[in-house]
């Protein structure tokens, strides 16, 4: 009898057995499909493994430069004078890192301040850092990171000093 | 009619190929629970200093913030049976001057005019532990010693570092697997703040150990 799938006389499908090793090509299938399977996810494994760690990297790097910007603002703020020059800030540019760094930051991201004023003895600042768009010269965010570039935002609120 | 002895099974050929496939599958298996398993080990020795680094950082915005003096001891301090260290001056202010790799401050406990003050130390120490990152790794430790006076009620420049009660100290340490020489410590050019650089370090899956640096800067709002 040949190997295969015959029809009987009663109408009922019967599988024989084959008198020849090698699979079928459902067969075949079926087992590329389960390796596929098993390559993609592994492969995906390593590669959220990898963004993770990069993600990782990103919140570290851009919390510690937040925060360090911020509290230049808040050290400042507490001299008179520069409290008054806080509202001298340009909203909405972009700025660059001092680009003496040994982190080698100032490749990578960029910052921008936004001060307002509450009342005529209390203002806000918000301090956000950028991922930079290294194709452009001047300072640009990467919008290709989503969030329109942001990593990360800070604010607090400033009192004036006492005179 | 009597039918012909049939014995139904296996030949040898046949039990060989499969166990030899089993054996096949099982290595493939294996081997992918393996690769997961070392890639999440990694990922986790990469982030856990950061993570560490972290709430370091959380728990020095919080108290150096708070502080209002910065010492410049050159003396050795005993922070209990584990914990001692040989400080060798103050962060300088000057940026030609090496940084150090310690600090002293003291914060006040409340706003009174001769208030009790916390002493603070942040150093170093070689972190000899077998959950380590690599050989040489450090971790750092922050001491806090609590409602210590001075000569000079309200001076917390007056308090007796060498007299430091070592009975009432709250070590925290942070496994940052930082190298020997990681921690970098400077006064800003006003001498109101602190200028952190630190490093820390992870082993590559080649067996190197790869430096990662962060930068940072606090100031003291309480010290005028």
């Amino acid at each position: 009898m040949r190997a295969g799938i015959h029809r009987t006389d009663c109408c009922v499908l019967t599988r024989t057995r084959r008198n020849f090793w090698g699979a079928t090509l459902a067969e075949v299938i079926i087992g590329l499909a389960l390796f596929a399977m098993l390559s993609l996810a592994v492969t995906g494994t390593l590669i959220q493994t990898a963004r993770l760690d990069t993600k990782d990297v990103t919140l570290t790097e851009s919390t510690i430069l937040a925060d360090t910007l911020m509290e230049r603002r808040v050290s400042d703020a507490r001299e008179y004078e520069r409290y008054r020059d806080l509202l001298g800030t340009p909203d909405g540019d972009y700025w660059t890192l001092e680009s003496d760094r040994p982190d080698n930051l100032q490749t990578r991201y960029i910052y921008r301040v936004e001060v307002s004023e509450l009342n005529p003895a209390m203002k806000r600042v918000m301090v956000s850092v950028s991922h930079r768009d290294s194709a452009f010269p001047i300072p640009t965010p990467d919008l290709s990171q989503g969030q329109n570039g942001v990593a990360i935002t800070v604010g607090t609120m400033i009192a004036e000093p006492a005179r | 009619m009597k039918r012909p002895y049939v014995i139904s099974g296996l030949t040898l050929a046949e039990v060989l190929v499969a166990s030899s496939a089993f054996a096949f599958v099982m290595m493939i298996g294996i081997g992918t629970v393996s690769v997961v398993k070392r890639s999440g080990d990694q990922l986790r020795g990469r982030s856990e200093p950061r993570q560490q680094l972290r709430v370091l950082l959380g728990n020095l915005q919080r108290e150096l913030r708070a502080a209002t003096f910065i010492y410049s001891p050159n003396v050795s301090l005993d922070f209990g049976s584990t914990y001692q260290h040989e400080f060798t001056g103050g962060p300088p202010t000057d940026p030609s001057d090496p940084p150090v790799q310690e600090v002293v401050f003291a914060r006040s406990e409340s706003a009174a005019v001769e208030p009790e003050y916390t002493v603070e130390a942040l150093f170093l120490q070689q972190d000899l532990g077998p959950d380590r990152a690599y050989d040489g790794a450090h971790k750092i430790v922050l001491t806090r010693i609590a409602r210590q006076v001075g000569v000079t009620p309200g001076s917390p420049a007056d308090i007796q570092l060498t007299n430091l009660p070592t009975s009432d100290i709250n070590v925290r340490t942070f496994a940052t697997a930082t190298p020997a020489e990681g921690l970098r410590i400077r006064q800003t050019p006003t001498g109101d703040g602190l200028m952190f650089e630190f490093v820390i370090g992870h082993k590559t899956e080649g067996e190197s150990i790869l430096y990662e640096t962060y930068q940072t800067h606090l100031t003291m709002r309480n010290n005028r």
